[in-house]
């Protein structure tokens, strides 16, 4: 496989890939943008032509680069990163083959994907979740409902929260984020339930990265207690809840009915069309 | 204008590289017809309707990004059937997706109906694109 690079101006990108993108069948990744100039990256078995390439672009292709790369793509992403997410540059969530950080200090959640689970990190509701879970002093029990592959479990014990326990009503989804557990070293009490039908585990810290009628029964639970009281059955005083997995449009909803339970939002994200919030009792 | 954006020729031609078909449909129109294989965090054209649009798609392992770029200094009207969305992350079906445009021509109006069945292949990291895209001039 041939991998082919070139910069191109951040503020000419869209126009130039008018002309470029006809031509690059394999299409193109996007690099961050440094010193104003964008890397374009396109991997093919035949690398494209550079001078039928900068005759549609009208331009000299800056920092050409073309180099034999394997065709596993795995072996490609370890060389090359582009699998991991590195989160308020304090967590790297990233797959087995991808480049582990090479900062000490990171957080390295190592996944395996799979089960259909949700939560690789690529997905921005999980990032912002990471990143309000973040700027929590760890301090007690979590639980993370709607876990998926159990990225945000898994975080949380790592920071130090603990007990943790983790619910997903998938088979599949709680199977893989129990081998993640194992995989990254962490204690969590894995559960299949339905969120939706079954008691929620209630503890200091719930991270709810789910869709709005699991938010809806979540703040039903916190409802049954008064904010910063133990939760009945559980014996948890609720501290922080941190719920995403909802677009802009519904979050007002969702927070209306954590306000009706008796708490109110301290910190709003929006990213990329999705919307996150995190929640402590109302006047605490 | 509708002569030259109708053209399957062009339209074959423009998107030559993509694989691209295109024809005419008995009724007046134009149809393209295309499939691709993409990997992860990689932009990808799927259709090409020259002086009208570009769709790129940009599939994630949780999510997957549409552009629609238009290639047309004429008012175009985007709307998505979001109903058939939620699929995407689902590798054991087909995912489907739906987009409807009107382009408003000096010489009358044009709809864009595309069909877009996405299936992921997590083994390799790609996804599987299967599209096509309908032009057609309303009736009056």
């Amino acid at each position: 496989m041939r991998r082919v690079s070139f910069r191109v101006p951040a503020e000419e990108k869209e126009e130039l890939l008018d002309a470029l993108m006809p031509l690059l069948p394999a299409g193109v990744r996007e690099g961050a943008a440094e010193r104003g100039e964008i890397e374009l990256t396109t991997v093919a078995a035949a690398a494209p032509e550079r001078g039928l390439l900068e005759a549609a672009a009208g331009r000299t292709l800056a920092g050409w680069r073309e180099e034999e790369v394997p065709a596993d793509w795995r072996a490609r992403r370890a060389r090359f990163g582009g699998g991991a997410f590195l989160v308020a540059g304090r967590v790297l969530v990233r797959a087995p083959w991808d480049p582990a950080p090479s900062d000490p200090a990171v957080l390295d959640l190592v996944l395996e994907r799979g089960g259909g689970g949700f939560g690789s990190g690529s997905h921005p509701t999980t990032r912002m979740c990471l990143a309000l879970l973040l700027e929590l002093e760890p301090r007690g029990a979590a639980a993370d409902l709607g876990c998926g592959l159990g990225t945000l479990a898994i975080a949380a014990a790592r920071l130090g929260w603990a007990p943790v326990v983790a619910v997903d009503r998938m088979d599949g989804a709680v199977a893989a984020a129990r081998a993640n557990g194992e995989r990254n070293g962490v204690e969590v009490d894995w559960r299949v339930g339905d969120l939706e039908a079954d008691p929620v585990p209630l503890a200091e810290l719930i991270l709810v990265n789910a869709p709005p009628p699991v938010q809806a029964r979540v703040a039903a639970a916190l409802g049954d207690a008064a904010p910063g009281d133990a939760a009945p059955g559980g014996g948890a005083t609720v501290r922080h809840v941190v719920a995403s997995g909802v677009v802009p449009g519904e979050l007002a909803a969702v927070v209306d009915g954590y306000a009706a339970a008796g708490w109110a939002v301290t910190e709003r994200r929006e990213a990329d069309g999705w919307a996150a919030a995190r929640l402590e009792p109302a006047g605490a | 204008m509708h002569e030259d954006v109708l053209d399957p020729g062009r339209a074959a031609a423009a998107g030559a590289a993509l694989g691209q078909l295109a024809c005419a449909p008995p009724e007046r129109g134009l149809l393209i017809s295309t499939s691709r294989l993409v990997e992860f965090n990689v932009r990808a054209t799927v259709l090409l309707a020259p002086g009208l649009f570009r769709l790129d798609l940009t599939p994630q392992e949780e999510t997957l990004g549409v552009l629609t770029r238009p290639l047309t200094s004429h008012p175009v009207r985007w709307r998505a059937e979001q109903s058939t969305w939620d699929g995407y992350r689902d590798a054991g079906g087909v995912a489907p997706l739906e987009l409807h445009a009107l382009f408003e021509l000096p010489d009358g109006p044009l709809t864009a109906w595309l069909h877009i069945l996405s299936f992921t292949d997590r083994d390799a990291a790609a996804v599987h694109f299967v599209a096509k895209a309908e032009l057609r001039v309303p009736a009056p």
